[in-house]
């Protein structure tokens, strides 16, 4: 087991805490006070369905202050279920946080959670054992919005439809998510994305069979790298430095995290221990804040939710080795293909793209390329399914790819060793 | 059978599977079922273990039971023949015990009901 115990539980929650308070008081300072109010409710009220970039919404601070309380707020949740840190817990926590920056806010998260929660409680099992499908699970969350305030119903009507939409969600995403992991066998990182994809993809359906309709669009706010890409950089740089003093002013250890295939679970922090862990993930993060400047594409919420959600899968499967070959096949993708590759979905590919890294980690650099490769194409074409209800559009498309990919792989791979 | 039952079978098959592609063809499963829970033991005749590998070993069997990931994550375990979940395993099992005597490999493995 590793030596962790530099790092306590305690420590573990203050490190969080300190993330989440330091993008609260990153949106007090760029608020702009005389709008506050009208912002925030506007992140509320909005519809949230993919791509509405909160930035672009409401502004900066607005955005980070969302992101804060929202953060805080799931900590507050792990520390009552009194969970122990770990990979998984970080993941569902900055995934949480970066799509507080594009879709998910102060009031849409609670229904979800809400929902699995009192599966839980039917189940008569602490709520612990199901905290993690609850935070990704909101990736949902656009459909509470888009039912409470449509003028579909009375108020009132809506919002007791939205509960029960959210309660039979809430009680869905359990079982489905544990049982579809098979359908990739752990290859794709984010599996309540493809779960919660097929679930949105059967809502809409039954939705616009009764004449809904869902209209796409895309909130993409740009102009804001300097200041953005200066608080993204030193954000990881100091996640690095932090890990570095707690690993004794050493980087030893930390390369023994890239001989992970990152196929789930590998929880870095159960594996490695924190203090390396939080070195890998502040790596993971200049990487994804690095890529999207180089490529030329904007900072903003969606990019930042992808950058969060890299880092947050630092502690539990991703690491340089074995997200690299996803951003070339990605590169190589968006370069042949008809998009540009600072456009919004082919960036978000990229960087989503990486729920993929465990077919590089496991299967080589080859197999990684043209796993990126695929899903830059794939993830294009499934917004339409689930009317963008789905926040985690490229775990969707990372399910399918995993699936399709994995029996060739294997094929070859098990010819080249029966040949031996 | 009842879904304890399922994940203690997943847990042998994917400690078989281990075993089964290192070590000598030659297997031995012991699953006892008691009141306090199930203890699972695989021997094998394995040579070419060294103390590196059985180091290794602990460290991915010995984590402790985490109940919050392993319900979720527990359909993953013993289903690959290609690439093993022992990181899993270790984190669905209250405790394990991994030594090497006369070039036997064995591996004790206890999940509490």
């Amino acid at each position: 087991m590793a030596d962790d115990n530099y790092i306590d539980n305690e420590k573990r929650f203050f490190i969080l805490k300190t993330y989440a308070f330091s993008f609260f008081i990153f949106g007090l300072l760029f608020s702009n006070y005389e709008t506050f109010f009208d912002d925030i409710f506007r992140i509320i009220t909005e519809p949230d369905f993919l791509i509405v970039d909160y930035i672009k919404l409401s502004g900066i601070g607005a955005s980070f202050l969302n992101c804060g309380i929202v953060t805080m707020a799931a900590i507050m949740i792990l520390k009552k279920a009194k969970v122990e840190i770990t990979g998984v817990s970080i993941a569902s926590l900055w995934t949480l946080s970066g799509f507080s920056l594009f879709g998910k806010n102060i009031f849409n998260v609670w229904f979800v959670i809400i929902g699995v929660f009192i599966y839980s409680k039917v189940r008569k099992e602490p709520f612990r054992k199901y905290v993690y499908i609850a935070f990704f699970g909101t990736s949902l969350s656009p459909i509470i919005t888009q039912i409470i305030f449509s003028d579909a119903l009375p108020s009132f009507f809506n919002l007791i439809l939205a509960f029960i939409t959210s309660t039979f969600l809430g009680f869905l995403l359990p079982p489905l998510s544990s049982y579809f992991l098979s359908f990739h066998r752990g290859y794709n990182l984010y599996n309540v994305g493809f779960t919660a994809g097929i679930i949105a993809t059967f809502l809409v359906s039954i939705l616009r069979a009764y004449g809904y309709s869902f209209e796409p669009r895309i909130l993409w706010s740009s102009g804001n790298n300097i200041l953005l890409g200066i608080y993204l950089y030193v954000l990881f740089s100091a996640m690095i430095y932090m890990g570095y003093r707690y690993n004794k002013n050493s980087f030893s250890g930390v390369k023994k995290i890239f001989t992970y295939s990152g196929r789930l679970v590998t929880d870095f922090v159960l594996l490695e221990g924190m203090e390396k862990t939080l070195m890998n993930m502040g790596t993971v993060g200049l990487a994804a804040t690095s890529y999207v400047i180089l490529t030329g594409a904007a900072l903003n919420g969606p990019t930042i939710g992808g950058i969060f959600t890299m880092a947050g899968f630092g502690a539990f499967g991703k690491h340089l080795r074995n997200i690299l070959p996803i951003f070339l096949g990605v590169f190589l993708g968006s370069i042949t293909n008809m998009y540009d590759i600072h456009e919004p979905n082919m960036i978000l590919a990229a960087l989503f793209g990486t729920t993929l890294a465990p077919i590089a980690g496991e299967f080589g650099v080859f197999w990684g390329v043209a796993a990126g490769f695929l899903h830059s194409a794939l993830v294009t074409n499934l917004g339409y399914l689930h009317g963008g209800m789905n926040l985690y559009n490229n775990g969707f498309s990372g399910g399918l790819v995993a699936a399709f990919l994995l029996p060739i792989i294997q094929a070859f791979e098990r010819r080249g060793k029966d040949e031996h | 059978m009842n879904t304890e039952r399922i994940k203690v079978l997943r847990i042998a098959n994917e400690i078989l599977n281990y075993m089964f592609l290192r070590c000598s063809h030659a297997l031995t499963l012991e699953l006892k079922e008691s009141t306090m829970g199930f203890e699972i033991t695989v021997r094998s005749a394995c040579s070419h273990i060294d103390s590196e590998n059985i180091t290794e070993l602990k460290k991915l069997l010995t984590p402790g039971r985490h109940e919050e990931i392993s319900d979720y994550y527990w359909n993953l375990a013993g289903t690959d023949n290609e690439e093993n979940e022992l990181n899993l395993i270790g984190l669905m099992i209250d405790s394990a015990e991994v030594k090497s005597e006369n070039n036997e490999l064995i591996i004790k493995l206890i999940r509490k009901k």
